[in-house]
């Protein structure tokens, strides 16, 4: 049924184990099979421990497997460096400290994202950039695109993760792996960066996952959603049965 | 102080304002303690000296810059692609140039210049006076090449190697290879400290392969007294000041050097001394301020206590200011 070129991810038995052969050894993940149609946005649930931050780990290469592959929109990632993969995926943090150079403008950081797919240019900082910059940030409706020229630095976490969803955006990645990235954020902010990440996803159709403790927030955003368990994808809900779910019920099977 | 004396700080302020230079790139942009820059430095003062030996002043100032950003790149090697710890691959390349530069001045302590052509006696020819063309020529090399390294860090690959030092993880998320960007910024930082050696021993008509000591808290003072001055602000502004730093601090050592206060072997003890007080300096400062306001709410909480509680509420509704103005805010952190 799922023709292989309509995927953007494959999974194959994925497989971490921290501390083998030790009393702490944990299995992380547990041979998981995962396949990501194109353009799809997938929500993922699970308590601490459940590996849903291994997998974007592995995903991105800053974990090695143990065992399994990676297909990424047709090759094989599997041993490919860290920073050679994050030409196609890119990530979000909780943290928004982390996505952001604090001591570079917010032009600057966006033309740093920009850098692989703007035309080539001596200067990061020209006109045909800058408007597309401007334009970008417009869409957040939150007035940054008057500040371009200050210093990400004495912006709010909420306006930080803001700037780092339009950085992630305009670098055009084939995987996008949003880590928790409203959690650090009060709720207002929250719920505008989640309009936003809606509003960025859908109209770049870039395949999506998300990471989020919030039952409510991983029903309503995406069309598909997983739950994660003990180290294996332990439910995976989409279309209708989707729709028919009862976030407190979910909630229990949190536990 | 005599207008020579005068001149001869501005001079020597430029020349190591390039070495101080040198040493911002790596340990402000890049965040990186680059001990390297004392052997670069005293490598640029032998190589320009043996060629200008032999009759090739110009040659020698370029085959020293080289020389300094090879020497970096390998402290950069070492660093990112051997994982040793950065401060220890400076002191790594630093302790090896010894003996480079020992082997370049074919196993001589020191050159002299004296009666070779240098760059600024070939320009003394076409000036005619010697003072004018020290600060003449010294001023433009020094303007030449702020104005370069400021360009170069508005580029593409000057604006990756700033987000490198500023924060190198997310840098690596946008696929670019720090490890690169960090022998980029090692190699500048070096080829800068090699030519602030070279036209040194050119303007001394000296080299001395002793010459790199203390060097790096002579640097360090130019760098922290054009901060203290001018607040971290920018490439360009701080490159600027961090030259200015260092020509304040030669007028800072002329004038200790005159009163007799210490011999002229206490230069390096002066030069700490200057170090630590402006490191000092924003704590003090700090402190003050704190002791300030604390003296005047100690004032005022005085004057609510020796007064019964009726003048206390008067007073408090003659106090109480309007509320912040929330309008103006908006920048939280």
């Amino acid at each position: 049924m799922n023709n292989s070129n309509d995927l953007m991810l494959r999974i194959r038995r994925m497989t971490k184990v921290f501390f083998p052969g030790t009393s702490n050894e944990k299995i992380a993940l547990n041979r998981v099979n995962l396949d990501l149609k194109k353009g799809e946005f997938v929500t993922i649930l699970g308590a601490n421990g459940s590996g849903k931050t291994t997998l974007f780990n592995a995903i991105c290469g800053t974990l090695e497997l143990d065992d399994g592959i990676v297909i990424l929109d047709g090759s094989d990632i599997t041993w490919e460096k860290e920073h050679k993969r994050a030409l196609h995926i890119s990530r979000i943090y909780q943290d928004p400290q982390m996505g952001t150079a604090p001591n570079l403008t917010i032009a600057e950081n966006l033309a740093l994202a920009y850098t692989r797919k703007a035309s080539p240019s001596l200067f990061p900082l020209n006109k045909k950039d800058y408007r597309f910059f401007h334009e970008q940030l417009e869409i957040l409706e939150m007035d940054l695109e008057l500040r371009m020229n200050t210093k990400i630095g004495l912006l709010s976490g909420g306006q930080r993760q803001a700037v780092s969803l339009v950085m992630e955006i305009i670098s055009q990645p084939k995987l996008l792996l949003l880590d928790e990235h409203t959690a650090a954020l009060d709720p207002q902010t929250s719920e505008k960066i989640l309009e936003v990440t809606n509003k960025f996803v859908r109209s770049a159709g870039v395949t999506t996952m998300m990471i989020t403790h919030n039952v409510q927030d991983a029903l309503t955003n995406g069309d598909r959603t997983i739950v994660f368990s003990g180290g294996i994808i332990a439910h995976d809900y989409r279309g209708a049965e989707r729709d028919a779910l009862d976030p407190n019920n979910l909630q229990k099977l949190y536990g | 102080m005599t207008i020579a004396q005068v001149l001869s700080a501005i001079q020597l302020g430029l020349l190591y304002g390039i070495l101080a230079v040198g040493l911002y790139i790596p340990f402000r942009i890049l965040d990186i303690a680059d001990m390297s820059v004392q052997g670069t430095f005293t490598m640029g003062m032998i190589i320009t000296a043996v060629f200008s030996y032999n009759r090739m002043p110009f040659l020698g100032i370029i085959v020293a810059i080289l020389g300094g950003a090879i020497a970096g790149i390998v402290t950069g090697i070492l660093h990112t692609k051997f994982n040793i710890p950065s401060i220890l691959s400076g002191i790594l390349t630093m302790t090896a140039l010894y003996t480079v530069n020992l082997i370049i001045a074919s196993g001589k302590a020191n050159i002299s210049l004296i009666g070779k052509d240098t760059l600024y006696t070939i320009a003394d020819k076409l000036i005619g006076n010697e003072q004018a063309t020290k600060t003449i020529v010294t001023l433009l090399i020094a303007i030449l090449t702020t104005v370069m390294i400021s360009v170069f860090f508005h580029t593409r690959t000057g604006l990756t190697i700033r987000a490198t030092g500023d924060n190198a993880a997310m840098v690596r998320h946008t696929s670019i290879n720090t490890d690169n960007m960090k022998m980029i910024g090692l190699g500048l930082g070096n080829a800068m400290s090699a030519l602030s050696g070279a036209l040194i021993s050119q303007y001394n008509l000296f080299a001395d392969v002793n010459s790199g000591t203390g060097i790096l808290v002579v640097a360090l003072a130019a760098i922290i007294i054009g901060e203290t001055l001018f607040k971290r602000n920018g490439v360009t502004l701080g490159l600027i000041s961090t030259i200015v730093g260092s020509i304040i601090y030669r007028f800072i050592i002329a004038v200790a050097l005159k009163f007799d206060v210490l011999p002229s072997y206490a230069l390096n003890m002066i030069s700490t001394i200057i170090v630590i007080i402006a490191l000092m300096f924003p704590t003090i400062k700090e402190t003050f301020d704190r002791n300030a306001k604390k003296r005047l709410h100690l004032e005022l909480a005085n004057k609510y206590l020796n007064n019964n509680n009726n003048v206390l509420t008067t007073t408090e509704k003659n106090v109480s200011d309007p509320p912040i103005d929330k309008k103006s805010g908006g920048e939280n952190e």
